[in-house]
């Protein structure tokens, strides 16, 4: 991601001026990502949780590094996917996916790729469709992989 | 009929194929690398050995996700963690006190979300 060539790292959770509150990580259009260092070795630590602070606002400057995905053609069909679990997620008492996800679509891809890659396998069982269609975004199955070396 | 469909195969060329080789081949020379394995820090310097290898003991001890790949995708990367943190300029802030480990985690973190693609 050529466009985002400034990553400044946080002690813990800092305040955007931008959103007028405390966050553990932010992604500016401007190609600067600001990272909680605390939230996100957390994050790392437990690989299958599905909250990483690091791959959520990478997931973000993807999307703004491709421009919004409008010109990425599995787009199409993972948002119409996506939508449809953020209806899920705002109308279920629990959900796959965290209540953060129902906030944008913007926010919805990134708690998507969180969890493609902390818990691909009940991913997978879950919400197939959904996974597919991410693996179509992102042109890689952890799935596959992990049955590949699986056999190994 | 048959100056049509010359026609019709010249726009196909001018709009799809010709824009995706160009990017394609821009995309080698800007990264140096053809697809599969990188093979651009053969001729690094001393240096910049150290600072490969430096990445490989970090990804070995501190990035599980490492360990899920073949021998042949860990060389490959390992140099995409390598070219990353070389392209990136990372800040601490608020008195942090920036690590080689700190550059490196996030710099293979952006490598495996990008892993499938050329342009990372």
């Amino acid at each position: 991601m050529p466009s985002f060539e400034l990553i400044h790292i946080y002690p813990s959770t800092f305040h955007s001026k931008l959103l007028e509150q405390e966050v553990k990580g932010l992604t500016l259009g401007n190609g600067r990502i600001f990272i909680s260092w605390q939230h996100f070795e957390e994050g790392h630590e437990d690989d299958d949780d599905k909250l990483h602070v690091g791959l959520h606002e990478f997931a973000h400057a993807m999307m703004i590094e491709y421009q919004h995905f409008q010109y990425v053609s599995p787009w199409k069909k993972w948002r119409y996917i996506g939508e449809r679990m953020m209806t899920e997620i705002r109308t279920q008492e629990t959900h796959f996916f965290r209540k953060y996800g129902a906030t944008n679509i913007h926010e919805m891809w990134a708690v998507t790729v969180e969890t493609f890659f902390e818990q691909p396998k009940e991913f997978r069982t879950q919400h197939p469709d959904f996974y597919y269609a991410t693996v179509a975004m992102l042109n890689q199955d952890p799935c596959a992989r992990m049955e590949i070396l699986e056999t190994i | 009929m048959a100056p049509a469909f010359i026609i019709i195969i010249a726009l196909i060329f001018y709009f799809f194929v010709f824009p995706d080789m160009y990017a394609r081949w821009k995309n080698r020379i800007k990264h140096g690398r053809k697809p599969g394995l990188s093979s651009y820090e053969l001729d690094e310097d001393v240096s910049n050995a150290q600072y490969l290898a430096d990445i490989v003991n970090t990804l070995k001890t501190r990035f599980p996700w490492y360990q899920k790949l073949t021998t042949a995708e860990k060389y490959e990367f390992a140099n995409r963690t390598y070219y990353i943190r070389k392209s990136k300029t990372f800040h601490g802030m608020e008195d942090f006190v920036l690590e080689d480990k700190h550059e490196i985690i996030l710099s293979a973190t952006l490598a495996a979300h990008l892993w499938s693609e050329e342009k990372f």
